[in-house]
């Protein structure tokens, strides 16, 4: 089950970090090969926002370490980490509302893309990742007038414009319907076979269930399960964590 | 004399003023989230008003104070309702439609009452302290004991009234309060009401104390700026303490430096507290 | 590709309108002088629209204006350098404090950026003011070189007395800067700018290095205003610390920009033409004192009224794509 690749494109090591007097994680570890999809659970609060920003550059750690793609980038702010090919999406998509849908996965193509695009090429690029996530004709609509949840999908778009090597998707698909969820685990599988490295966080079961080789359970800021999908769902703890909500029931509304 | 004396003094006199002026602005930041960058000019339409009815009506100084405290609640009432209407981002074209308000005061007193230096001289006597080799003119004193206790009545307000304690919860957390069932808007047009009551308070006292002219509205903006951003909001102890330090810096650097010095020591201030607080004033105070 | 012609067809007769007009005209001194700068403060409002570009609205920019026209004053006075080299020289003084500002200013957005700015105006203000052994202080420099005499040959412009001609060197000036206004809007740099000021965070989640692309646009911003504020000083001949550091300084091109339009190529030199010579024609000789009240009711019918400035009503100007 572990992935194919030897290079582990991304090592988090004993991560802890603290709000005031609230520890939010303690020596949280894990490591995820590349060409892996990695799910990590956990009920609000577990502290998964948190690591996706310490990962991302965005917050710091108190202590442990963070090395991508072989290199120690715990102090690295998150445009030194966007260069070097780690995207994210946020829980609120962080779009650029006064810009068409086209023109925001245009940013992802042209802006910091090494090598750099001429313009063109890079109108075409974001076109076809509009494409992928099916949005290609509302590719002129304002990014501040689309529903959410194709904010979500724009905002997906430009990430995989800028070539990353490693993905992190904050609960992308909420608010997602059936459909909808799966047509983006198909994508998001085929992405993986062109070579994407994925972490992401949902409280979807049915996307991760599809998606993910591995899933990481975390609570109260540790992991306490780890494993394909299939037998995380039955693990005692991590039923408990929930207090035994059933995962099953998919919550997805929209059309 | 040691020279700290009348350094002192200064800063203790302005410093009171400071805090007089920056209590209006406080309360308008606070709960309307509004920068009003013409709060120095509506003060110097007070003073102007002010010296006006003294000039020509004679008025008395007590009644003086009265209309320039309720003409100036009248005007700031409906600024309230005319920034209330403005759009995302809200801090910021608050800062710019003031910014024109200010343009458009300046000129008008300009127009009025051209460039000259006036100032508001009651025949008052001038008392003195045995054993200090100092005079105070009553202006100074009336100045000190009014700002105190401005400072004093909003502060019993805010802490042992219902709307009081309204208004500080809108400071605190705006969201919080409307869930709270307190209708913001209205605290908002409260506040700005009470703001006007106190820079047409200010305005008199500024005109009997300092010159009007009417580019220096500018200056008592932006101390009033500094010194909210260093009280944090709805906190009047401090703002009475961050009035008498800048008080008495400015004297400081006046008596060593010269007067050319003043604005400076304001201005160098409000970027020294903005360089280690960028977020200004929080939003969200973690100890009340 | 018709859309395209037609911006162009305007531009150009734009072009035309205000290089030709004096030709037709050459005994209107007075429009020539207010024209003139009407293009000065075209240039000062160029300038402070490029930094708003990155999203940061300045209170401060006369700042860089007042240090580009006393370092200007100051190497023609000591150093007898001629204006044409002391001016864009002199607005090197204008990055200087930009870099402090770019240094001191990182973390501030919105508001206290402006406030900051508001505030930071009285530093190179006050220190001019009391430097009395350089600057003569408040008294401030007289003197000073007008702008040259162009000779070739026997051919002669003296860009000082002649005001037609004076009038030609700051349009030329002004559809230079108006040339890096608008590479600072339509090209890839120019959409870092526009990322960063939309989305702060998702610029920088792209990898763009938000502070040093805010920097440059700051950068570039004080340089040019200096450069206005250098030809400011050797038309008027004198600089003092409270006519070249005044607070309204900081406000024309504010206004200019947003009543024209601070997202449109053109915006802030149509602001510029429709409001400073209706100020000064038409205002000033009917209010003498107070005629700059236009300004203070522009900002506020236009953030009320019309937020994308005048510009965005005219059809040629759809966002670039």
């Amino acid at each position: 089950m572990a992935a194919s690749k030897s290079q582990a494109c991304l090592e988090v090591r004993q991560i802890k970090k603290s709000f005031r007097d609230q520890t939010v994680l303690r020596e949280v570890s894990f490591s995820l090969g590349e060409g892996e999809i990695l799910g990590l659970i956990g009920p609000n609060g577990a502290g998964k926002t948190t690591l996706f920003n310490i990962i991302s550059g965005w917050q710091r750690p108190d202590s442990g370490s963070v090395v991508f793609c072989g290199r120690e980038t715990t102090a690295w702010p998150p445009d030194r980490l966007g260069r070097a090919g780690l995207a994210r999406t946020f829980q609120s998509p962080q779009i650029f509302p006064d810009m068409s849908a086209l023109e925001n996965v245009l940013m992802g193509a042209w802006l910091r893309r090494e090598p750099r695009l001429p313009l063109p090429r890079a109108l075409e690029e974001a076109g076809h990742c509009l494409f992928l996530v099916g949005l290609l004709d509302r590719r002129h609509a304002l990014a501040r007038d689309l529903p959410l949840a194709q904010q979500r999908l724009v905002e997906l778009a430009r990430a995989l414009a800028t070539r990353p090597r490693l993905l992190l998707l904050d609960e992308i698909a909420a608010g997602f319907s059936r459909a909808a969820v799966q047509r983006l685990a198909a994508g998001l599988l085929k992405l993986r076979d062109r070579g994407l490295t994925l972490l992401l966080t949902d409280h979807l079961f049915t996307l991760l269930e599809a998606v993910a080789d591995r899933l990481l359970a975390l609570d109260r800021g540790e992991i306490i399960a780890q494993g394909p999908p299939a037998s995380l769902i039955r693990h005692p703890e991590v039923v408990s964590a929930y207090l035994g909500t059933r995962y099953g029931a998919n919550a997805g509304g929209g059309a | 004399m040691w020279v700290g004396v009348p350094i002192i003094f200064s800063g203790f006199f302005l410093g009171s003023f400071y805090a007089l002026i920056a209590l209006g602005f406080s309360l308008i930041l606070g709960t309307g989230r509004a920068f009003n960058l013409a709060h120095g000019e509506m003060i110097l339409l007070s003073g102007y008003l002010a010296f006006t009815l003294w000039q020509y009506f004679q008025a008395p100084f007590f009644w003086i104070l009265l209309i320039c405290s309720l003409v100036l609640m009248w005007l700031t009432i409906p600024l309230h309702f005319l920034l209330r209407r403005l759009p995302e981002p809200y801090g910021l074209n608050t800062l710019m439609v003031t910014l024109g308000l200010a343009l458009l005061l300046q000129n008008l007193l300009l127009a009025c009452f051209s460039a000259d230096y006036r100032l508001l001289q009651p025949d008052w006597p001038a008392a003195a302290i045995p054993g200090l080799d100092m005079r105070f003119p009553w202006q100074q004193v009336l100045l000190i004991i009014l700002a105190l206790l401005a400072t004093a009545a909003v502060h019993l307000v805010l802490q042992h009234t219902f709307l009081g304690k309204a208004l500080r919860a809108t400071i605190q957390d705006r969201e919080a309060a409307q869930m709270a069932g307190i209708n913001v808007n209205r605290m908002a047009l409260a506040a700005f009401g009470l703001g006007g009551l106190l820079i047409g308070l200010a305005g008199p006292l500024f005109a009997q104390n300092m010159y009007l002219y009417p580019a220096a509205g500018v200056e008592a903006t932006m101390i009033a700026i500094v010194v909210t951003i260093f009280a944090g909001l709805g906190r009047t102890r401090n703002i009475l303490l961050g009035g008498w330090l800048l008080g008495l810096a400015q004297s400081a650097a006046v008596f060593t430096l010269g007067s050319k010095w003043r604005e400076l020591v304001g201005a160098a201030l409000l970027l020294l507290l903005l360089y280690f607080r960028p977020e200004g004033i929080s939003l969200k105070k973690e100890n009340g | 590709m018709g859309k395209f012609h037609y911006s162009w067809l305007l531009t150009a007769a734009a072009v035309l309108l205000l290089a030709g007009w004096p030709l037709l005209f050459p005994d209107a001194v007075h429009f020539q002088q207010v024209l003139g700068l009407t293009c000065l403060y075209a240039t000062l409002a160029l300038a402070w629209n490029i930094y708003a570009l990155s999203g940061a609205i300045s209170l401060g920019h006369a700042a860089f204006f007042g240090l580009g026209a006393y370092a200007s004053a100051l190497l023609n006075h000591y150093c007898h350098w001629s204006p044409l080299l002391a001016m864009p020289l002199g607005a090197l003084a204008s990055v200087a404090f930009a870099v402090f500002w770019n240094w001191g200013f990182q973390r501030l957005r919105g508001v206290y950026l402006g406030l900051a700015s508001l505030a930071a105006l009285e530093i190179p203000k006050t220190v001019v003011d009391n430097w009395d052994r350089l600057t003569y202080g408040s008294m401030g420099l007289v003197g000073l070189d007008r702008l040259p005499v162009l000779a070739l040959g026997s051919f002669e412009v003296d860009f000082g007395l002649n005001l037609q001609a004076q009038y030609y060197l700051l349009l030329g000036v002004m559809l230079l800067a108006a040339a890096v206004h608008r590479q600072s809007i339509r090209s890839r740099w120019g959409w870092t700018l526009r990322a960063i000021r939309e989305n702060e965070t998702a610029a920088q989640g792209l990898g763009v290095a938000t502070h040093r692309e805010r920097g440059r646009a700051l950068l570039l911003s004080a340089y040019l205003a200096g450069v206005s504020g250098g030809l400011y000083a050797h038309i008027m001949g004198l600089v003092e610390p409270a006519l070249v550091f005044n607070l309204h300084l900081s406000v024309l091109p504010l206004v200019f920009s947003l009543f024209g339009g601070s997202k449109m190529v053109w915006g802030p030199v149509l602001g510029a033409f429709i409001l400073y010579p209706l100020e000064q024609l038409l205002l000033m000789p009917l209010f003498p004192m107070g005629h700059s009240a236009l300004y203070g009711l522009v900002i506020i019918l236009t953030i009320f009224f019309f937020p994308r400035g005048i510009a965005a009503w005219l059809p040629a100007n759809r966002k670039p794509a």
